[in-house]
């Protein structure tokens, strides 16, 4: 009698769970979550990148304008060393501007997977702005506590044809605000090549947005980064023409 | 009497003495010309490794040499404790047996051509310091080198095609500064350096000194100091001098001091392989030999019965030995004299016109090497040639000689 109590009550418990895991989300549902997070038409911001390299430690200061629909970017330092460098990002082109230099400087191929700046982010880790959704496909591999945050722990696997930085992606997706509260970054050989956690997130405009990240190259010894916003506005008018290889000259 | 006897009895066999003096002279000849190009291009490799790359002694932070390649800036020499390389250079020059002494910053740059990017070698030097190390004179192409403080740089002429620029043009070159940070600036291109040498000519960009400390971050800094003396046999001694110089300072633990021939694998292959070379020049001389070797062996028996009179006669075995190796060294003496004559003033001539050696062009960076060879010339070497020719015939003419002494007068007279 008593056994079947308890196979009853299992039972019970089990058929209780049901609905709740009809309503899990997929992979891709999440993802797309994210996307609508991080995903903005257009965009100003002002940031700062600490970079800690061994024993030092420089600070970059930063503003950058995007504009999702064109793949258009531009991204002006303001720090002493670099004051008055700018990137501008044109589809799948990155210019440079330095003012030292009489003419612009084009970065394509392996060079975009160089540290930018000297930075744990890569050229392209900076510029990528495809939707996730449209580069990988998604499985939920469960779910863990991060750092008091449920997170789904989903894994991801570039979609045949997509020229992506990383074959695959492990995200710590965090189950309410649909923030990557931490990503482990892989080249297609199964090598970690980059950790990156999440340290702060904030609402703005209605969404959650990551203002502080910190990535670490796995492939550099006691090296890290850490990417704060200090200010973002979404869905800004870009001054006509900014976006531009001749807005980049001036 | 012997002598006499020996040249009438070469004269008796003209054609097959002459083909013996003819097989020694050439043997001799080879022998100086090979030696002559081995030594002049083992010796050009050197030269230009220690004149570009290492100085007689190099001075480096202990971990860049692991790092070198990667042209890591994060292990400069920064003087004897960060106080800036000023006072260590002074003191690197009033050191005893210096003759050059040049900090350098060794970067990795490229120049931005139609989109594409090329890479090169960037190399911060002290212009006078530079010239009177390497000897850029020679190289200069076109235009001239750079000058201390100005925003200008000297290309090698292959890279300068390959962008195509030339001398009063400018060209933009990226690259990252001792902080990592992405930086580009432009230059004056104020000279074309044309030296022969891969490394030179297509991956060397020049760029005064201090310009370099002041675009890469790395004021009072420096990758590596060359320091050369005056002879390359006193290496040991500017080294020793240079590591007392720093272990006064208590700086022996920062830095390194390398000797050129440890500088890189390569050089030590070099050391070996002149002392192969020798048994290369002996085997030639060798394969001249054995026509001498077979002349005499036919010279011995012909003249058996000849040597049974003379045994007769009462010239005992050791003036029968005598007799030949005086033949044989006849011959040694005329065609090593000849050999060396033709060799040397052959390889006088080359050594001032070159010898061109097409697909050389085609060698690594690391092959200090110009397609045109320059045979050394030089008095040792024809001794060397000479004595080398005189011994190998003496020992081709010794074992047909002791067979002609070792016989029986009855028997070789008995012989038809």
């Amino acid at each position: 009698m008593k056994r079947l109590l308890v196979v009853l009550t299992a039972a019970l418990v089990l058929l209780a769970g049901l609905p709740a895991l009809a309503a899990e989300l997929t992979g891709a549902e999440i993802m797309e979550k994210v996307d609508d997070n991080a995903y903005f038409s257009t965009s100003h911001m002002r940031a700062t990148m600490t970079i800690r390299s061994r024993n030092r430690e420089m600070v970059k200061e930063m503003e950058a304008w995007g504009d999702a629909e064109s793949k258009a970017g531009l991204m002006t330092f303001h720090n002493p060393g670099d004051r008055g460098t700018k990137y501008l990002k044109l589809g799948d082109e990155l210019w440079m501007f330095f003012p030292n230099a009489d003419d612009l400087v084009k970065i394509s191929g392996h060079m975009l997977r160089q540290g930018m700046m000297g930075s744990d982010f890569s050229y392209s880790d900076a510029i990528e702005s495809e939707k996730m959704t449209e580069l990988y496909d998604f499985t939920v591999v469960g779910k863990e506590k991060l750092d008091g945050r449920t997170a789904y722990v989903i894994e991801a696997n570039a979609l045949p044809g997509t020229e992506v930085s990383y074959a695959k992606r492990k995200s710590w997706i965090d189950t309410e605000r649909f923030v990557a509260l931490k990503e482990e970054l892989y080249a297609a050989s199964g090598k970690l090549m980059k950790v990156m956690t999440t340290k702060k997130i904030q609402e703005i405009d209605g969404r959650y947005i990551a203002t502080e990240v910190v990535m670490e190259d796995q492939l550099k010894r006691n090296s890290s980064t850490t990417l704060t916003i200090t200010e973002l506005t979404v869905g800004v008018d870009i001054p006509a023409g900014l976006l531009s290889l001749r807005s980049l000259m001036r | 009497m012997i002598l006499r006897m020996a040249l009438r009895n070469l004269g008796r066999h003209r054609m097959r003495s002459v083909l013996s003096f003819v097989a020694i002279a050439l043997g001799v000849l080879a022998v100086v010309l090979t030696k002559s190009s081995i030594d002049g291009t083992l010796n050009t490799f050197t030269g230009n490794s220690i004149q570009l790359t290492s100085g007689h002694v190099r001075v480096t932070q202990v971990e860049y040499r692991p790092k070198e390649r990667l042209m890591s800036l994060n292990y400069p020499v920064d003087g004897f404790s960060g106080e800036g390389i000023a006072p260590m250079v002074t003191a690197l020059r009033k050191s005893p047996l210096t003759t050059t002494v040049s900090p350098r910053i060794k970067f990795a740059a490229m120049a931005s051509k139609d989109g594409e990017l090329i890479g090169m070698m960037g190399l911060g030097v002290e212009p006078e310091a530079e010239m009177e190390l390497a000897k850029l004179d020679r190289y200069l192409h076109a235009g001239r080198f750079v000058e201390p403080g100005k925003e200008e740089v000297a290309l090698g002429a292959t890279l300068l095609a390959k962008l195509g620029l030339s001398v009063g043009d400018r060209v933009t070159l990226v690259f990252s500064d001792a902080f990592g940070s992405m930086q580009g600036y432009s230059f004056d291109i104020v000279g074309e350096l044309r030296s022969g040498l891969q490394l030179m000519d297509s991956r060397l960009a020049y760029i005064p000194l201090d310009t370099v400390q002041r675009m890469l971050n790395m004021q009072g800094m420096a990758t590596e100091i060359l320091v050369t003396t005056e002879h390359d046999d006193q290496t040991d001694k500017l080294q020793a001098n240079v590591e007392d110089l720093l272990a006064k300072h208590n700086s022996s633990d920062n830095y390194e001091v390398v000797p050129w021939y440890q500088h890189n694998e390569l050089m030590a292959y070099i050391s070996t392989a002149k002392v192969s070379y020798n048994f290369v020049y002996f085997f030639i001389l060798g394969l001249a030999s054995f026509v001498v070797i077979n002349t005499m062996i036919m010279v011995v028996n012909e003249r058996t019965r000849e040597i049974g009179m003379l045994g007769a006669l009462g010239l005992r075995p050791r003036q029968i030995l005598r007799l030949f190796l005086i033949e044989g060294l006849i011959l040694g003496i005329f065609g090593s004299t000849v050999g060396t004559v033709l060799g040397g003033a052959l390889t006088k001539f080359l050594s001032i016109t070159g010898l061109k050696m097409d697909g050389m062009e085609s060698v690594g960076d690391e092959m200090l090497i110009t397609p045109t060879i320059y045979p050394e010339f030089s008095p040792s070497l024809l001794v060397y040639a000479f004595v080398a020719g005189l011994i190998v015939s003496a020992i081709a003419v010794y074992i047909p000689a002791r067979k002609a002494s070792r016989m029986e007068p009855t028997q070789a007279l008995r012989t038809s």
